[in-house]
């Protein structure tokens, strides 16, 4: 499958099964079925994943299983170009852009979370300050535009080379979300 | 709740785990408390951390502190005059915040801060009294943290829970005489709102 603001199966490839079709559309020429995919469960986001369609589900476990225990509804991150043509019962998380969710890796879901929760991304990237790759976070946060939230949250600390844009929260407040949200069993 | 918060919150209620062990404590203990912070907030938007925040009457605040000091299943921490926090042993040492309520009464007592919490801003679902989510974000914006609390106010929002709310929180405000340093902090949350890139989170919400 490749994006051309809309999912288009390529010479050679299998198609999308059929329940993952929600409106085929007719073109002149050549046939080309034009998917608006209907995405229910984390198997329909493999599915797509496994026709190259870059999407990521976001759940609240990996947030959790990284030191920020939180229950939230899942998040499904996909290309801005695609979000509109998604039917989903999860929220749409649009990203711009869409190599980051070829493979995501840390820095890459740290980015996604900045989004919708920066006080978790905080605490996310505190208790694995070692897995983060600086250049990579930098990267990541740019291509998104997200310097503001990144420096609200006090993400230079972590990408030293992130452009301060706005105000950041005060350091000792960070902390005491922090203090508040222990990781999962560290209290017992 | 509104026709668009009813889709954002759960379809059923299943009290969480945290919280149906604070209540176990305080029932046992004889302690009128009502649940406040994430956990209520939770009721309506489907998202919660899992400390467990409860208020107390102001009446009440020391007698509960003693008592819970002594209970088996709760470590406690510290505790600063109008805030004590405990460790709840038994589900990972999850951190138990109990307030008093005098905090939050502005020109009135803590104890006509309770009433009004009870009686006008809370809701009873099986058997808990869970605060409204306007008298949370009304609690949140008057602690000296309110900055990151507002953070959690935008986060609420983009869960589903409505803005429209807000204007609530100003008339608790106006209630309570707190309205000049509320206004404030809910403009600060208003303009974080009006972020162009929280724009298209709100809408998928």
């Amino acid at each position: 499958m490749k994006l051309e603001g809309s999912l288009v199966r390529e010479p050679g490839e299998r198609p999308l099964p059929k329940e993952m079709r929600l409106k085929p559309a007719r073109s002149r020429g050549r046939p080309r079925v034009e998917y608006r995919p209907c995405v229910r469960s984390p198997e329909d986001v493999e599915r797509l994943r496994r026709h190259r369609v870059p999407a990521f589900l976001l759940t609240s476990e990996w947030v959790t299983a990284h030191g920020y225990p939180v229950r939230f509804q899942p998040w499904l991150a996909v290309p801005e170009e695609l979000a509109g043509k998604i039917t989903s019962d999860y929220r749409i998380l649009p990203v711009r852009d869409e190599e980051a969710l070829r493979a995501p890796g840390f820095a890459e879901l740290l980015t996604l979370l900045l989004r919708f929760d920066p006080l978790a991304a905080w605490v996310v990237a505190v208790r694995n300050r070692k897995r983060i790759d600086p250049h990579e976070l930098y990267r990541r946060v740019r291509n998104e535009g997200l310097e503001r939230a990144a420096t609200k949250v006090r993400f230079q600390e972590f990408a030293p080379a992130l452009p301060k844009v706005g105000a950041a929260l005060p350091k000792e407040e960070l902390r005491w979300i922090e203090r508040n949200n222990p990781p999962l069993g560290s209290g017992s | 709740m509104d026709r668009a918060e009813q889709s954002a919150a759960r379809e059923w209620f299943v009290t969480e785990p945290e919280v149906a062990a604070a209540d176990a404590i305080f029932r046992r203990k004889g302690i009128r408390y009502v649940v406040i912070g994430g956990q209520a907030i939770a009721q309506n938007a489907a998202t919660a951390t899992r400390d467990v925040d409860v208020m107390v009457a102001t009446a009440d605040y020391r007698r509960t502190l003693a008592q819970l000091r002594e209970e088996r299943e709760l470590a406690f921490d510290w505790e600063d005059g109008k805030l004590a926090r405990f460790r709840i042993l038994g589900i990972g040492g999850v951190p138990l915040d109990v307030l008093d309520a005098a905090v939050f009464a502005g020109r009135r007592t803590g104890e006509e801060f309770f009433r009004y919490l009870r009686e006008e801003a809370s809701a009873e679902v099986d058997g808990i009294t869970y605060a409204s989510p306007e008298l949370v974000w009304y609690t949140r914006l008057l602690t000296k943290r309110w900055r990151a609390y507002a953070e959690k106010i935008v986060t609420n929002v983009l869960d589903g829970i409505s803005p429209g709310r807000l204007e609530k929180v100003e008339a608790i405000a106006r209630h309570f005489g707190t309205e000049a340093t509320v206004r404030e902090r809910l403009a600060y949350v208003r303009e974080e709102l009006a972020r162009p890139d929280l724009a298209s989170l709100r809408d998928s919400a």
